[in-house]
C-alpha cells in the first residue's frame, strides 16, 4: 500500500456521517408496501413457434424457385480481339508513364520497414503499460 | 488448558448470517432479514451517496430508493455477484437518475449550497483527500476510486457495479491517481505513472 492509498483509506474513515436512528424504520415501511417482482422470464408460446418456423420456410422456398426460374444462360462468347488491342489509347499513354515493369520489393519495401516500427512502438508500449499496472494493483 | 477462543468465534460466526443467506431467507418472505440486510449497509452506503448528492436529503432519498429497489427486484439478484455490489449498482443508477431529474430544476440552488461531503468530515487537519478528488475527476472516476479505496472492493466487483470492462476500470483508476499524485505534488507517483501515456 502507498503513501496515496493509505491516505485516501484514512480520509475516507473520517467522512462519518450519522445515520438517522428512524431510517431503518423508515425503509422497513417502506418495503412492506412494495411488492417483490418475480425475474423477467420469457415464456415458450408454441403457435408463435409455428408460425414463425412456416413463414421462414416459405420466404426460403420463394427465394429458391425465382433464382432457379431462369434455367442456366449459356457465358456469351469473348470478343476475338486481345485485351491489349481493346486498350483504348490514353490507358496506353499513361502506362508509359506509370513504373509498372519495377520489383514487388522496391515497392512493398518502405510498407515493411513502417510496419516493423509500428510494432515496435507497440511493444514498448504494452511493456510499460504493462510495468504500471502491476505496480499499482 | 485448552483454547476455547477458535471455538467461540465459531459459533459467533454461525450465529451471524451471511448476505446470501439473508437473501435466500428475504425471498422466501422474511422481510426481517431484509431489515438486517438494510442495518447491515445503510451506513455505509449513506457515506457513500452523500460524497455523490448535493444534499442530505437526496442522499438519503437515494439511500431508500437503493434499498426499496433491491428488495422489489431481489429475486433477479445473481448470488455469483457479492450482495453490496449489486446494491452499489443500484444505488449509482438511483443517484445518476435523481441527479439528472434535479439538474435542471435546482442548477442556481445547488452553487450557493455548502458541500454535504464537507459537513460529514470530522477530524479534519488538513483538507480531505476525497473532497480534492472530488474537484478534480469526473464522477465515474470518483466513483471507481471510492469504491476501490474507501469500499475496499476488488477492480473486478468496482468494474461491476460502474457496469464497465474492467480495462476501463483499470485505466480510469490509474488516471485516477496520477491527477490526485499531482495535485498532491507527489512527483514520484505521477512520474511514475505517467510513463505508460507518455
Amino acid at each position: 500500500m502507498d503513501d496515496l492509498e493509505r491516505r485516501l483509506r484514512e480520509d475516507a474513515k473520517a467522512i462519518r456521517p450519522e445515520v438517522p436512528p428512524e431510517m431503518a424504520a423508515r425503509i422497513a415501511s417502506s418495503v412492506r408496501g412494495v411488492r417483490a417482482l418475480p425475474p423477467a422470464r420469457r415464456e415458450f408460446s408454441w403457435p408463435l413457434w409455428l408460425a414463425a418456423s412456416l413463414t421462414g420456410a416459405a420466404a426460403a422456398t420463394v427465394a429458391i424457385v425465382s433464382l432457379n426460374r431462369g434455367g442456366v444462360e449459356d457465358p456469351a462468347p469473348l470478343p476475338a480481339e486481345t485485351v491489349a488491342e481493346a486498350m483504348p489509347d490514353y490507358i496506353r499513354d499513361f502506362e508509359r508513364q506509370l513504373p509498372l515493369r519495377a520489383k514487388t520489393a522496391d515497392l512493398t519495401a518502405p510498407l515493411e520497414e513502417e510496419l516493423k516500427n509500428l510494432r515496435s512502438d507497440l511493444e514498448r508500449a504494452k511493456e510499460n503499460v504493462e510495468e504500471d499496472l502491476d505496480f499499482t494493483f | 488448558m485448552r483454547d476455547v477462543r477458535p471455538r467461540q468465534q465459531e459459533r459467533f460466526e454461525k450465529t451471524v448470517p451471511t448476505d446470501a443467506e439473508l437473501v435466500a431467507q428475504t425471498i422466501r418472505g422474511s422481510t426481517t432479514s431484509f431489515e438486517h440486510l438494510v442495518e447491515r449497509y445503510q451506513a455505509r452506503l449513506l457515506r457513500f451517496l452523500i460524497t455523490r448528492c448535493t444534499s442530505r436529503a437526496d442522499a438519503e432519498d437515494a439511500m431508500q430508493d437503493a434499498f426499496i429497489n433491491a428488495y422489489r427486484y431481489l429475486e433477479s439478484y445473481d448470488p455469483r455477484w457479492q450482495f453490496s455490489t449489486w446494491l452499489y449498482r443500484i444505488a449509482i443508477r438511483n443517484a445518476a437518475e435523481n441527479a439528472k431529474r434535479q439538474a435542471t430544476v435546482a442548477a442556481d440552488a445547488a452553487e450557493d449550497a455548502p458541500d454535504v461531503l464537507e459537513e460529514c468530515i470530522q477530524d479534519a487537519e488538513r483538507e480531505n483527500l476525497w473532497l480534492t478528488a472530488k474537484r478534480l475527476l469526473s464522477q465515474d472516476a470518483y466513483t471507481a476510486m471510492w469504491l476501490r479505496y474507501a469500499e475496499d472492493m476488488p477492480v473486478k466487483e468496482v468494474a461491476r457495479a460502474l457496469g464497465r470492462p474492467q480495462s476501463w476500470t483499470r485505466v480510469a483508476l490509474l488516471r485516477a491517481r496520477r491527477r490526485l499524485a499531482m495535485a498532491l505534488g507527489d512527483d514520484d507517483a505521477a512520474g511514475k505513472e505517467s510513463k505508460a501515456y507518455g
